[in-house]
């Protein structure tokens, strides 16, 4: 029998219907990394819970889960305690304590270690990990990649030969995210440890997965290595909502053709496109007749910081927004995106600079701008999205009757019907933002500030918010967002811009943007660039592959 | 100065010493030591003030005004009489009285600020944490969701108030809008509870007696220390019984010099009690710099 096996798995939460999952079995190898992945809602959590005995929701179950051949449920609380490590979704919720010590030391304190073990093993992964610097701080202090770093040190402190992750990298910016799924990489390869990683952004870890288990409606659709399941994919097509969520060069793939191995990585994609596709640029030169367009937003030299005697976040910032364009800001932590945000939204004024919309001051144009915050649900304090657009809308005395087709336009809009009677705090990320954009149209705010609006979200939410975006702008509004998403912002904007050092450096046409960039750009970028110039986002790509197919779908010969 | 490296008494030494001197000033009205363990402490607090702790530094100042103002008014004993107010006389002695019963609470309150400086959220847990496992766990929970609580209400207000446009409204409706944003707050962090909950029950809490990483070492000069204090309480105590640091206030207020004068032992022993941490501190001062020069 396998390390860990799981046997016709039956679930369903206490007081529903549903089947969660539903006769699921897997079986699973000592020392394997595998990659779980479904869209929202598909029992990817659930499935771990169950795993985590200490998690186990309630509900019926029926089914067992095997580790080393003995029934998960039967064995000791501190055994599977320390035996199987969990790492949650929110970096900041899992903290338990005040200071990175004893956060550390919280799980080795509850099994009852005597202290000199508890600080050899404390200073041995610390030292593995690198992460000494953290030990002085408080756990308020440290930014989200380190809150989950240390989250992650305290699991493996105890031990554990299976480390289930859920969602670990959501929370995280894409280089913090991408260092730490290299750490989880690195105690596979390394210490062996068995992982069972949820993730819903597969451009990096796809590859890496020895097996990749793919998940619908609580059953197992595929598994297998991840070549193969690519492989197996094309040729049964059923898995349009999924499509998204994997790498650029499997999308390319599927979506052309050709009929060989499938292209994981951005080089094999790169070896790919080489192979099977002729050269040809789809470089546009720029146009340069510039309409004469209403600014809709303009900042002169913006300067601004928290307290007097702390460091600018905005140094000098110059820039202007046009009527109806959709403009991307992207840049690092801490490089002032959200503040800019903020004051553009009024939130927080700058101690030098002008911001002017519509090409007048702002105290002339109040209540034009709309801002959706990271996180969407703040913009929510009654006990249902509807009581809440009432109560907004009553607010800024709007008429009873007006107030009836307002809501019912924004929720035909934006598809809320479902969500409307629910508390916001129980939406999922993506309905929960959804809402807060209804909130914002619901007074037909002329400029939209977003900010991340993709953390949270899977690839096909993501989609369909492109298309609402764009719908939004065609209808005159401006908007603004300010994300990490590269893949977002390129397929999203008509414009980008990078914030460095608290300073705009540059801001170009996506194409321009991320075409000019070697590391700061798509992956799609990266893949296709020597073979067809010019294309950013992974749906030009795929467009050009039909392009220009008639060409050859045998190898290329030069 | 360098805190890591006097930091190694033991926080239930230095717990003692504030336990005792908090009793000593509590249990008496003595002018002579109030004013003393005042000065200490109020000294030992400027040694560590930095911008942020301006404010909780003047506050307990307050109360001796305050309460140096309110006693006359609702006490008339005292013989000295100033004025009369609404036919009731307003005393001298009721004006010390009230300003040294002002200034045993700002010293209390000081007492209190130097010993969460003293001993941090880390020794304080290490002390109770064993006795009294769940409150002890219980308060570290408490100390953490704080900060939480107070930036993400922080933001919330922020971008609320931008949409709400607060400063516009009537007084009900702004009362109404801080209990929606009271709800919204107790629901968010019953919310993150159920999260943090989950991770305790994932590494294991309540699976078997917990044990403690922190530990520190008992010095010789920690029972020194604390033979020192209990001699202090026994001595303090017994002069007590004897009458040594009895004041009377009403109706007129006894001579201090005499006082001291007769009972001069008592006395100076306390003062050596009350300048205890501050001589410390002072040594801790001239040792590192004599320590620095041979670096």
């Amino acid at each position: 029998m396998e390390y860990l096996e799981i046997k016709d798995l039956t679930f369903q939460y206490a007081g529903s219907n549903n089947l969660v999952l539903d006769n699921l079995s897997l079986s699973i190898t000592q020392g394997e990394f595998i990659l779980i992945c479904g869209t929202s809602g598909s029992g990817k959590s659930t499935l771990l819970k169950l795993l985590k005995p200490q998690l186990a929701p309630n509900g019926k179950q029926t089914g067992t889960i095997y580790l080393n051949n003995e029934s998960i449920d039967a064995l000791p609380a501190d055994f599977s305690t320390g035996k199987i490590g969990y790492v949650m979704q929110n970096p900041e919720n899992q903290i338990v304590t005040e200071s990175v010590w004893q956060e550390l030391a919280f799980g080795l304190e509850n099994l009852g270690t005597p202290p000199s073990e508890i600080k050899s093993r404390i200073a041995e992964m610390v030292n593995f990990l690198g992460i000494e610097e953290l030990l002085e701080h408080q756990t308020s202090e440290l930014s989200g990649g380190q809150m989950q770093l240390l989250n992650l040190t305290s699991v493996l402190l105890m031990k554990p030969d299976i480390l289930i992750l859920d969602e670990p990298t959501t929370q995280l910016d894409p280089i913090t995210s991408q260092k730490f799924i290299d750490l989880i990489v690195r105690l596979n390869r390394e210490m062996g440890l068995t992982i069972l990683l949820v993730e819903h952004s597969l451009e990096s870890v796809f590859a890496l997965a020895d097996q990749v288990i793919i998940l619908d409606d609580g059953q197992v659709i595929f598994a297998g290595e991840p070549r193969s399941i690519s492989n197996g994919m094309k040729k049964n097509k059923n898995v349009d909502r999924f499509v998204y969520s994997l790498p650029s060069a499997v999308q390319i793939y599927l979506n052309s053709s050709v009929d060989d191995d499938c292209p994981l990585t951005v080089v094999e994609g790169k070896r790919f496109l080489a192979r099977y596709f002729p050269f040809r640029s789809f470089l546009q030169k720029e146009t340069l007749t510039k309409k004469k367009m209403v600014k809709s937003i303009q900042l002169k030299n913006c300067w601004f910081r928290y307290e007097k005697k702390s460091r600018d976040i905005l140094a000098g910032i110059d820039f202007e927004v046009y009527t109806g364009e959709i403009f991307s800001l992207v840049g690092g932590n801490g490089s002032g995106k959200t503040t800019l945000l903020k004051v553009i939204a009024g939130i927080l004024d700058c101690y030098h600079g002008k911001l002017s919309l519509f090409e007048q001051s702002i105290k002339k144009n109040k209540g034009v701008v709309g801002y959706l915050p990271q996180e969407s649900q703040m913009l929510f304090l009654k006990d249902s999205v509807i009581e809440e657009y009432k109560m907004y809308l009553q607010n800024q005395n709007v008429a009873e009757e007006d107030q009836k087709i307002r809501i019912k336009n924004v929720t035909t809009l934006l598809d809320l019907t479902k969500i409307l009677t629910q508390h916001p705090l129980d939406l999922s990320g993506g309905e929960c933002q959804r809402a807060a954009l209804g909130k914002l149209l619901l007074t037909d705010s002329k400029i939209l500030l977003l900010d991340e609006p993709t953390k949270g979200i899977d690839n096909f939410e993501k989609k369909q918010l492109i298309k609402l975006l764009k719908e939004l702008s065609k209808q005159g509004k401006t908007i603004l967002v300010v994300t990490h998403d590269l893949d977002f912002a390129a397929e999203l904007s008509d414009r980008c811009g990078l914030l460095f050092q608290n300073k705009l450096v540059t801001t170009a046409e996506p194409t321009a943007f991320f075409s000019h960039h070697t590391f700061y750009t798509t992956a799609a970028s990266r893949i296709s660039r020597d073979n067809f110039e010019g294309l950013v986002t992974t749906e030009q790509v795929i467009k050009a592959c039909r392009l220009v197919k008639g060409a050859s779908d045998e190898p290329r010969r030069d | 100065m360098h805190p890591s490296f006097f930091r190694q008494t033991h926080p239930f030494a230095t717990s003692s010493y504030y336990i005792a001197a908090l009793l000593i000033v509590m249990s008496t009205t003595n002018p002579v030591i109030i004013t003393c363990f005042f000065l200490s402490n109020v000294l030992l607090r400027l040694l560590d003030l930095n911008g942020k702790s301006k404010k909780s530094m003047l506050y307990p100042l307050f109360f001796i005004g305050m309460i140096t103002v309110t006693n006359p008014l609702f006490v008339h004993r005292g013989a000295t009489v100033i004025f009369f107010f609404l036919n009731k006389p307003i005393t001298v002695e009721a004006f010390i009285y009230g300003f040294f019963m002002g200034m045993t609470i700002a010293t209390v309150i000081y007492l209190f600020q130097n010993f969460q400086k003293a001993v941090d959220s880390e020794q304080f847990f290490y002390l109770f944490g064993k006795r009294f496992p769940k409150s002890g766990l219980i308060l570290v929970l408490v100390l953490r969701l704080l900060p939480l609580l107070q930036k993400y209400h922080q933001e919330l207000n922020q971008i609320q108030k931008n949409f709400q446009q607060t400063h516009r409204r009537h007084f009900f409706e702004r009362a109404r809008y801080g209990l929606d944003l009271f709800g919204h707050l107790f629901s968010w962090s019953l919310e993150n509870a159920m999260d943090t909950a989950d991770s305790m029950r994932a590494r294991g809490y309540g699976v078997s007696t917990r044990s403690s990483c922190l530990t520190y070492r008992w010095q010789k000069k920690d029972t020194l220390f604390l033979t020192a204090i209990v001699l202090a309480c026994l001595f303090f105590m017994v002069s007590m019984i004897k009458g040594f640091y009895q004041f009377n206030y009403y109706p007129y207020h006894d001579n201090v010099y005499r006082l001291m004068q007769k009972n001069w032992l008592s006395y100076l022993f306390l003062f050596g009690v009350a300048w205890l941490p501050l001589l410390k501190r002072l040594k801790e001062v001239i040792v590192w710099n004599i320590l620095k020069s041979k670096i």
